[in-house]
């Protein structure tokens, strides 16, 4: 060791070069401090792999994991919503992809100079965008169920701070046509009424969502972690309607609104075989991608969910039990007067009377409330109200929609001698248009009542059908029976009948006409109520295809059924059966005999 | 005899000049007494030992390790640009995906936007508009020709012939 520096008297203990550990120390000294040297350092390096230890094995599984979150962004996949398309697959309602537009304002640069840029794009106000963007917060929402090209051209912009997330928009492109079947979803997506509240479940599928690890101006990093769960879309339900047939029952509708004297007017179309619903409406009716901006007392289901007395319509119920009884025949005679003693008051016909001699089928066609009273008596109070409650009064059909109404039916039992009356001619009894279409479904059909149904399937988005499952059916009158009861509401629409003016040129029609007596809902009376006027038929009466029923609520007017109602009945019977091509009645009317001598 | 021992000792010594000093005489002494039995396997190469002494021998060895270092650098120049390789794929693939992802999600749109333009131009309300400014009228009550079992056909239904454009419209 040539460098080493002896010590010496005349050397230097810091000569140059030299190392001052150990120089000028004694073997012992320098062993102790060797070993205090070595404890120190042990010691630190224990300090160290501890600490190491804990921050890897220990806390280890956290901090990388706190880590992977700081690089990882979870972004959702919003499901898209099942369509509901009619019987043809013309949707009725869909969901298309859109942005909702959100910003950080931490990180938001110029809030005016972004406000600025946005304004136009967003159709938001320029100051609206720029207190949001000014705001202490680090998320805010600028705007909601923005369009793809709205959302290419904000992000060609690269504006700092600003990002879109998923918010599918709901599109109802027939607007107002089967809007309140339809119904409509809330802001959170969920469905508020029709089909879009009762098949939620089925529409709505799950949201998925998409890891990505990010650099740190938050784009992603190519070949880092990207994993995505992907979002389920909803199943789309197919319905009965038949989206033409559809607008045509709207349209017709909406004109017999506009005639000054009609407030609401409802009308629905049943297939025969099948009891599945081919229209349903009402006016007024709503578009469902405005239902925010519409009338909340609007936003309901008339045809399901109002009630009426139905008036003369029922007549044919009673007819259909004194029938089946055995108790008349269509051309058996009674003398009929103009008025009839029922409890505490009189019911007269529609206009009063001498006695007549009239067949059953004349009162059906006159609508006579006395011979049809005369009638129900023989039948008797409780085999009515079974018969009543058999054609499906006083219970729900159990149709696929929200807020059905059972109607109103008192047991025979509570019946005043007044009521008695009253409920064979269809006052004091509350019916649905469904329940009263859903009658004369049962009488076109040979007596065999199908629950009416307007869902057909449900397919699922890797196209496996669901079939909606068979609607009950139930004989409630004999062929016989159904086959006499169309004979007579045939004569209806007949020549002497009440309702000429629902008759279709080619086709016969079986029909009836209503004209009750509405009860004011102010004073929960008769008084100043106006009337509900109404018209059920079917056609073609020697092969049925089609039930129309249709019912007016006319507050101000006592115009009859056969007046107002038929030819509404009229026009959409005739589309119904024009478009599906059914051929025109091959066999005359009969001729009816509506007067007799007994 | 002699030059083989040395040839030896600079096998083992850096500085042979330092080491062929007296000390090291002794050794072939002590080694000459367990010779006589190797001796033969030695004699089996008496051209070569001639050559020997020339060549040096640490660049011997040097020649023996170089493949092995060529290797164990080839390897790692190799694995290096390997990963590179890889790397860069993965990093291009990636980049390809988003692209195409983009580009999908651009179809997307754009199948959207003309399905959309497809259902608002199907509604009923569409084809109604769209049929009367095409002058077209409702159609009135249509007649059938029904052909019976004998080959004669009958008229179900008495057609109407549509009516001017305009005339009609507040029908159904």
């Amino acid at each position: 060791m040539p460098n080493t520096v002896r010590p010496g008297a005349f050397t230097s203990r810091r000569a140059p070069g030299s190392r001052r550990s150990g120089s000028g120390l004694s073997v012992d000294q320098r062993g102790l401090r060797n070993r205090w040297g070595l404890l120190l350092m042990i010691t630190l390096l224990l300090l160290v792999v501890g600490r190491l230890a804990v921050l890897q094995g220990v806390d280890g599984a956290a901090y990388a994991n706190a880590a992977e979150q700081d690089r990882l962004r979870t972004y959702p996949i919003a499901a898209l919503r099942g369509a509901v398309l009619d019987r043809d697959g013309n949707p009725f309602a869909y969901t298309v992809d859109a942005s909702r537009v959100v910003a950080d304002p931490t990180v938001v640069p110029h809030p005016a100079r972004t406000a600025k840029a946005l304004t136009a794009l967003l159709d938001v106000p320029e100051g609206e965008l720029t207190e949001k963007l000014s705001q202490d917060d680090r998320y805010v929402v600028l705007a909601a169920q923005v369009s793809p090209e709205t959302t290419d051209a904000i992000d060609a912009l690269e504006l700092p701070g600003i990002s879109f997330e998923d918010d599918p928009v709901r599109l109802y492109p027939a607007g107002t046509v089967g809007g309140q079947v339809i119904g409509f979803v809330g802001r959170d997506g969920a469905g508020l009424a029709g089909i879009e509240q009762t098949f939620q479940e089925e529409l709505a599928g799950t949201d998925g969502h998409r890891r990505v690890e990010v650099g740190s101006g938050g784009n992603p990093i190519p070949s880092g972690i990207d994993e995505s769960t992907p979002a389920t879309d909803g199943d789309a339900v197919t319905l009965t309607l038949d989206q033409d047939l559809q607008y045509v029952t709207e349209q017709r509708l909406a004109e017999a609104c506009e005639d000054g004297a009609t407030t609401r007017a409802s009308a629905v179309v049943l297939d025969v075989h099948t009891g599945q619903v081919a229209a349903m409406g009402s006016c007024p009716g709503y578009d469902p991608g405005n239902y925010s901006k519409t009338d909340p007392e609007l936003l309901g289901n008339p045809v399901v969910s109002d009630v009426f007395e139905p008036g003369s319509v029922m007549k044919a119920v009673t007819l259909s039990a004194a029938l089946e009884e055995g108790l008349a025949e269509p051309d058996t005679v009674l003398t009929v007067n103009g008025h009839i003693a029922a409890g505490d008051r009189v019911v007269t016909d529609a206009h009063d009377h001498e006695p007549v001699e009239w067949t059953v089928t004349g009162i059906l066609a006159k609508s006579s409330n006395v011979g049809t009273i005369m009638l129900a008596r023989e039948v008797g109070d409780e085999k009515l109200e079974h018969y009543l409650r058999a054609f499906g009064l006083g219970s729900t059909t159990g149709i696929e929609l929200p807020g059905e109404s059972a109607g109103i039916l008192q047991d025979s039992a509570d019946w005043t001698a007044s009521r008695a009356a009253n409920v064979p001619i269809g006052q004091g009894v509350s019916v649905t248009t469904l329940q009263m279409a859903s009658i004369y479904q049962t009488i076109a059909n040979d007596g065999v009542r199908i629950e009416p149904r307007i869902v057909e399937s449900v397919t699922s988005p890797g196209g496996k059908v669901t079939e909606a499952p068979e609607p009950e059916s139930t004989r409630v009158i004999s062929e016989a029976t159904a086959d006499r009861m169309a004979y007579m509401l045939e004569a209806v629409v007949g020549p002497g009948g009440t309702a000429p003016l629902g008759q279709i040129e080619g086709f016969r029609v079986a029909g009836k006409t209503g004209t009750a007596q509405r009860a004011n809902p102010e004073c929960n009376c008769y008084e100043g109520g106006g009337y509900v006027t109404t018209f059920v038929g079917f056609a073609p009466a020697d092969d049925p295809q089609y039930v129309v029923a249709v019912d007016l609520e006319r507050p101000t007017s006592s115009a009859e059924g056969g007046q107002v109602a038929a030819p509404v009945f009229a026009d959409v019977m005739r589309y119904a059966l024009t478009a599906d091509g059914v051929v025109p009645s091959g066999t005359p009317r009969p001729d009816f005999v509506l007067t007799g001598t007994p | 005899m002699t030059s083989r021992a040395t040839a030896r000792v600079h096998v083992r010594g850096t500085s042979p000049s330092a080491r062929t000093t007296t000390p090291r005489a002794t050794r072939p002494g002590t080694r000459s007494t367990p010779r006589p039995t190797p001796r033969p396997e030695l004699r089996l190469v008496p051209g070569v030992t001639a050559a020997r002494p020339r060549r040096r021998p640490a660049s011997v060895l040097r020649h023996k390790r170089a493949p092995f270092v060529l290797l164990v650098v080839a390897l790692l120049v190799g694995t290096t640009l390997g990963l590179l390789v890889l790397n860069t794929a993965i990093a291009v693939d990636s980049l390809k995906a988003t692209q195409l992802r983009v580009e999908n999600a651009e179809r997307a749109q754009e199948v959207q936007r003309l399905e959309q333009q497809v259902v608002s131009g199907g509604t009923p309300a569409e084809v109604a508009r769209a049929a009367v400014d095409a002058g077209l009228v409702p159609a009135g009550a249509a007649g059938y020709l029904v052909i019976g079992p004998d080959g004669d056909s009958v008229l179900r239904g008495t057609p109407e012939p549509a009516g001017a454009p305009g005339d009609t419209e507040d029908e159904d």
